[in-house]
């Protein structure tokens, strides 16, 4: 009973474990020479030209959100993929509705104007 | 190869809500077609779409089907309630586009919206399982949050849309919360395999129990009961008149299926333990919702809090734990369908003329001017406050009655009590619009015919609904689980 | 159509007319009103004719309206002689009585005109329901609706304070006997546990039971009261105060009939309870009596025929009391006949005197209105009882069945009440007619040179002085020869009566004719002539005596009245004002300032709401726990 979520257990101990050495560890081996150049954000290297907290395009929101909403969907078809030999053609079906109604909420926003950034 | 036979995919229980949802999708592609001033066509589409729905929810009556692995029921219960559903959400359709342009507010995302949340309801009447009442719970609360905050440029929706998202998101933690802790406790997540457990191993739960405990708080803040209630007048106030006929209406419906489907048809062996909390919320809906009442000088509010009332004097029906209980409950929703429907209208009728019809104020001597709306808002009034022979009265009467049956005193004084409080105000609205107005005579106006169908069918509803029993007939049958 | 279908028509007509005018009256042209007021009633004649014709019978149920364990109220007509005799009554004789109106009531302006017509249809279609009704509760709806009609009707000008209390009065009056109705059908209920006429009546008792007496007495007290019989008849008389058509529908044809046609179809209980059938025919006979002496002295012609109905339904009370049910319904219909025949004809006088109604002022107008003053000679001889006139073949079989039946002496003395009467009567009759029409104009009368009614008024008297001539040819059993139609057609419904009359009951009746002819012509000694010392010289504390209406608006004053309003102001003082006032108005305050601090929460705070929310859910969880662990 228990005994099934042992691997779940294993599983947290390593992700807690993993952050945990991450970030506590660095502070034991690494040195600490603080500079200017090294207490700048860190862009992947690139330097930064202006403070973070600024205003943002409302298509920016809306894209993102958008992409979250279809990204999510896109899930459900991982666990569909996984038994869509023995669903046969009737998987193919429901799967296929499931995509059509997605296209139309796809084709709506685009008839909308939600992809365009505007002015 | 998967056996799908053990799913149960049957089609024809969930045809009422896949009507619905094809309907949606052919409203949303038919808005970015048709030119706006012929979104009429629109309301046409979705009241063709929900006329069918109510066909084909129709057959389910009497039958007694379990669907996709025991989360979707096709009985009567359900049909009951699509049907009520159904006829309120074309009868909200209906009276939409007039009032639409009126407040410039046409835009085609309103049917969409409005048959989102009606599909979401009707799945949470039909839904037998923890994650199907989630999903419709979800789903109509989603449309509403938009439909409240739908008048855009107005602070008073956007207000009022924001305020139901965040308690609404509140209420749905505790819903959630709820329903992992009775899956907790007893493994399941339909509601007949919690039934069954409850059944086979009758001693206290204190997971289970508790689960119960904040599901029941989720479902009572959607029926608007106190002390969950907080929200309904600001939300009903602020969101544009039309969606708050239609959710005032419709929401409690749903959510009083839920509450029928959970505590009376899964877990009748534990009333002793869940009459306490249940009874608390209904006498508390009662006491706030009809003393409130009283000083408000807003309609909306007004109409709000006595909603807020109503939803204590369905919970009544609720209590004694038997189908003949829920049995009055169910008659009570449809009656309160009726006339408080019918009220809502009315208060969209004179909103829809742009000037700010929910203060009372406003109604003085509205006999002389609009005798039609007055004479049927006295009906409603009348109706709501419980005086026969209109359905309201009888609906109390037989709340009232399966609370005599059950010997739960208690609630029946605190009902009756609160029934004599509840003239005041209801009645208080009819003097109103006695009163001889000061000032020259405001011109007639049309409300155009959609409307007056629809304010006359409800307040025909109201009259006759109680003097035909066949209605508490049904109201029985769809409680033969 | 169905009988069934026809049977639910008959309601439909007026009930339709009068939410028509109710809606929509005042704004359509009048000509909508003087035809869908009349007509409708009509219509309603015209369906039930076709039932009479085709010999329709049966209890049609419609729907169930309220069932509740064995409480079972079913929505159902019965169809049947009796039933279709009085629709026949009420449509015909009210289709006429409302056509008159749509003349008489010409001077009111439109809305009030649309009104008038409204409640007139109302009225028709509540007495409707009440005869046709198949069971107790629709009985009663009926019955309280007439009632309400009926204050709408005597209240019809309101702005007048002697018309707004008639209206008051009659309503009370009315409603002590709906409250006996009311509780007589719960005995009922409760002794039979059913509330059709078909059910109750096949599960009565072969004898006679204090249950049973006691429902037949609580119906009586609704009959009672219905019908202005004593002690519950003092409203009648100021019920004139309503328009004069409204008095001889109302108050002469139909809704002051329905004691008689209650106790008649009520007469499987009557037969069984012996004592309150017994309490019926004294009733019937001492009001008969009681109230053709009052109308000796009364000066109003209105008040007169108002009296003078009062007796004649005591006469109906009579026939029923003693058994001869088809004999009760004869003289009902033939009273519909002349009573509105005098009534409207009283109202073409009156309309001609400027609403003059004192009949000393009036004098001479038999040369100025000739019609209505022969119409009125027919309907007062009617009322007397002179041959041919359908008065006296209704009333003499009355009588004659009351002085025939064998071993009865409550039979015998409810005889002598009724031959007393008849005396009485013809002397008033003669006094009323002669005063208003013959001898010279009064020199106080307020119109020199009368003109007669429209035709529309006209032509309704003249139907009806014809059927009061010649109506009395459908049943001459008074004379023991000749047809008995209406005994053939009730006898199916009411029975037949159980004995037969002899020669001797003959003789009888044609003393009792010759008498009250000599009386009615004496009054033209009297009041004409002057040459006989007037009765009321000779006794003058009998005169006072009648004048005052045997004290009896004194004595209910006295004993009712005024005891109530001090108990009333006493309670006021010292009980309502101080104790129930204080928590009444205790209740309403404190429910308003409660109400004022509970929306004071409703800050429209979020973090407000929230709290009580979460407070909410935690006090659940407290109780589903505590529950939990006790």
């Amino acid at each position: 009973m228990l005994s099934d979520y042992f691997p779940l257990l294993i599983f947290v101990v390593v992700i807690v474990g993993f952050g945990v050495v991450a970030i506590v560890v660095p502070g034991f081996i690494g040195g600490h020479r603080p500079n200017a150049a090294a207490d700048l954000a860190y862009e992947s290297g690139i330097v930064p030209r202006e403070g973070a907290r600024r205003r943002f395009s409302v298509s920016f929101y809306l894209t993102a959100m958008l992409f979250i909403i279809f990204d999510v969907e896109a899930i459900f078809i991982y666990p569909w993929a996984v038994i869509l030999k023995s669903l046969r053609w009737f998987g193919v079906a429901e799967m296929g509705v499931f995509v059509a109604i997605l296209l139309v909420a796809l084709i709506y926003i685009w008839a909308k104007g939600a992809l365009e950034w505007g002015d | 190869m998967i056996d799908l036979s053990a799913v149960h995919i049957d089609y024809q229980t969930v045809l009422p809500e896949l009507v619905v949802t094809g309907t949606i999708v052919v409203v949303l592609l038919l808005d970015l077609v048709v030119p706006p001033d012929r979104r009429r066509w629109l309301a046409v589409v979705s009241v063709v779409g929900l006329a069918i729905a109510l066909i084909a929810s129709i057959p389910l009556w009497g039958q007694h089907r379990s669907a996709f692995a025991d989360t979707m029921a096709g009985d009567s219960f359900a049909a009951f309630f699509n049907v009520l559903l159904l006829a309120v959400t074309i009868l909200t359709v209906l009276i939409s586009p007039r009032y639409l342009r009126c407040v410039h507010l046409d835009f085609g995302e309103y049917y969409a919206l409005v048959l989102s949340a009606a599909a979401g309801m009707m799945l949470l009447a039909a839904a037998t399982s923890l994650m199907t009442i989630f999903l419709g719970i979800e789903l109509l609360s989603l449309a509403l949050y938009v439909l409240c905050s739908f008048s855009r440029l107005q602070e008073h929706s956007q207000e009022s849309g924001l305020k139901y998202l965040l308690l609404g998101g509140f209420a749905t933690g505790f819903l959630l919360y709820g329903m992992a802790l009775i899956y907790g406790a007893t493994g399941s997540t339909t509601l007949l395999g919690i039934r069954a457990f409850v059944t086979s191993s009758p001693g206290t739960n204190v997971l289970l129990l508790l689960g119960i405990g904040f599901l029941s708080v989720g479902l009572a803040f959607k029926a608007s009961a106190a002390p969950f209630h907080m929200w309904t007048p600001d939300v009903y106030e602020g969101a544009p008149t039309i969606v708050t006929t239609f959710m005032s209406v419709a929401t409690k419906a749903a959510a009083f299926a839920a509450v029928g489907r959970i505590f009376v048809a899964t877990l009748p062996s534990l009333e002793a333990q869940w009459y306490v909390p249940l009874a608390l919320i209904a006498v508390l809906s009662m006491s706030i919702g009809n003393v409130v009442a009283i000083t408000q000088s807003n309609l909306k509010r007004l109409l709000a809090y006595s909603g807020i009332a109503h939803a204590g004097f369905i919970f009544l029906g609720i209590l004694p734990g038997t189908t003949d209980g829920l049995a009055a409950s169910l008659f009570y929703i449809a009656a309160y369908a009726a006339m408080n429907f019918g009220a809502f209208a009315v208060v969209t009728a004179l909103d829809a003329k742009g000037e700010h019809a929910d203060e009372l104020t406003y109604w003085t001597g509205l006999f002389y001017r609009r005798p039609f709306l007055a004479t049927t808002m006295t009906i409603f009034m009348l109706s709501l406050a419980g005086i026969p022979p209109t359905v309201g009265f009888f609906a109390k009467l037989f709340v009232f009655q399966a609370l005599v049956t059950a010997h739960l005193w208690i609630p029946l004084i605190v009902g009756i009590l609160t029934t004599v409080i509840s003239l005041y105000y209801y009645l208080r609205v009819i003097v109103v619009m006695v009163t001889v107005p000061e000032g020259a005579p405001v011109e007639r106006e049309g409300v155009g015919l959609p409307m007056t169908v629809v304010v006359g069918l409800s307040a025909l509803g109201t009259t006759v609904m109680g003097l035909v029993p066949q209605v508490f007939g049904w109201a029985l049958q769809a409680t033969r689980f | 159509m169905s009988t069934s279908q026809l049977a639910l028509l008959i309601l439909i007509f007026p009930a339709a007319g009068a939410l028509l005018l109710a809606g929509r009256g005042w704004r359509l042209p009048r000509i909508v009103t003087k035809l869908v007021g009349p007509g409708v009633v009509w219509a309603s004649f015209v369906v039930t004719l076709t039932l009479f014709f085709n010999n329709a019978s049966g209890d049609f149920t419609y729907w169930t309206w309220i069932q509740s364990g064995s409480f079972n109220v079913p929505f159902n007509i019965l169809i049947d002689n009796l039933s279709i005799f009085m629709c026949l009554v009420i449509t015909g004789v009210g289709g006429l009585i409302v056509t008159y109106a749509v003349g008489y009531m010409d001077k009111e302006d439109g809305p009030s005109y649309a009104r008038f017509f409204t409640y007139m249809d109302v009225f028709v279609f509540s007495m409707l329901l009440l005869v046709l009704a198949g069971n107790f509760v629709f009985l009663i709806v009926g019955w309280a609706l007439v009632g309400l009609s009926s204050y709408f009707l005597i209240g019809f000008w309101y702005h007048r304070r002697s018309a707004v209390l008639a209206a008051r009065k009659a309503f009370v009056m009315n409603v002590i006997g709906d409250v006996g109705m009311i509780l007589g059908t719960f005995v009922v209920f409760v002794s039979y546990h059913a509330t059709t006429y078909r059910a109750v009546f096949k599960a009565l008792p072969a004898n006679d039971t204090s249950s049973l007496e006691l429902a037949a007495f609580l119906l009586l007290v609704g009959a009672i009261a219905k019908s202005a019989q004593i002690p519950l008849h003092t409203w009648l008389p100021d019920a004139m105060e309503g328009p004069t058509p409204v008095s001889a529908l109302i108050h002469a044809a139909t809704m002051v009939t329905a004691g008689v046609y209650l106790v008649g179809r009520m007469h499987p209980i009557y037969d069984i309870a012996v004592y309150a059938h017994g309490a019926v025919a004294i009733v019937g006979a001492v009001t008969a009596l009681f109230a053709a002496t009052i109308a000796i002295v009364q000066t109003d012609i209105k008040r007169v025929l108002a009296y003078s109905t009062m007796s004649q339904i005591g006469y109906m009370f009579l026939a029923v009391g003693i058994g001869a049910y088809s004999a009760g319904f004869f003289h009902l219909l033939s009273h519909a006949f002349f009573k509105a025949l005098l009534f409207m004809a009283a109202g073409n006088v009156i309309h001609a005197m400027n609403d003059e109604q004192d009949m000393r002022k009036y004098g001479g107008l038999l040369k100025q209105l000739p019609r209505t003053s022969w119409s009125f000679l027919i309907g007062s001889l009617s009322l007397v009882g002179v041959i041919p006139f359908v008065g006296f073949f209704s009333k003499e079989q009355i009588l004659g069945a009351a002085f025939s039946k064998p071993d009865a002496s409550l039979a015998l003395a409810v005889w002598a009440f009724g031959f007393i009467t008849a005396l009485v009567t013809g002397f008033y009759t003669g006094r009323m007619w002669w005063m208003s029409f013959a001898g010279k104009p009064s020199p106080e009368r307020p119109v020199e040179h009368p003109h007669e009614a429209p035709s529309v008024m006209l032509v309704p008297v003249f139907i009806l002085a014809a059927l009061a001539t010649i109506g009395g040819f459908i049943q001459t059993r008074a004379l023991g020869f000749g047809p008995h139609m209406v005994d053939d057609f009730l006898k199916s419904a009411v029975g037949a009566q159980s004995w037969e009359g002899g020669a001797s009951e003959v003789i009888a009746s044609l003393v009792t004719m010759a008498l009250a002819a000599v009386l009615f012509l004496a009054a033209y000694r009297i009041y004409i002539q002057h040459a006989w010392k007037p009765w009321s010289a000779v006794v003058p504390w009998a005169q006072r005596l009648l004048e005052r209406k045997y004290y009896f608006d004194e004595l209910y004053d006295a004993i009712i009245v005024r005891p109530m309003d001090g108990l009333a102001r006493g309670g006021l003082r010292y009980v309502e004002d101080p104790i129930i006032g204080g928590i009444v108005t205790g209740t309403g305050d404190l429910a308003e300032a409660e109400s004022h601090n509970l929306s004071l929460t409703e800050t429209g705070y979020f973090r407000n709401y929230v709290l009580v929310f979460v407070a909410g859910a935690v006090v659940v969880a407290i109780l589903i726990l505590a529950r939990a662990g006790s």
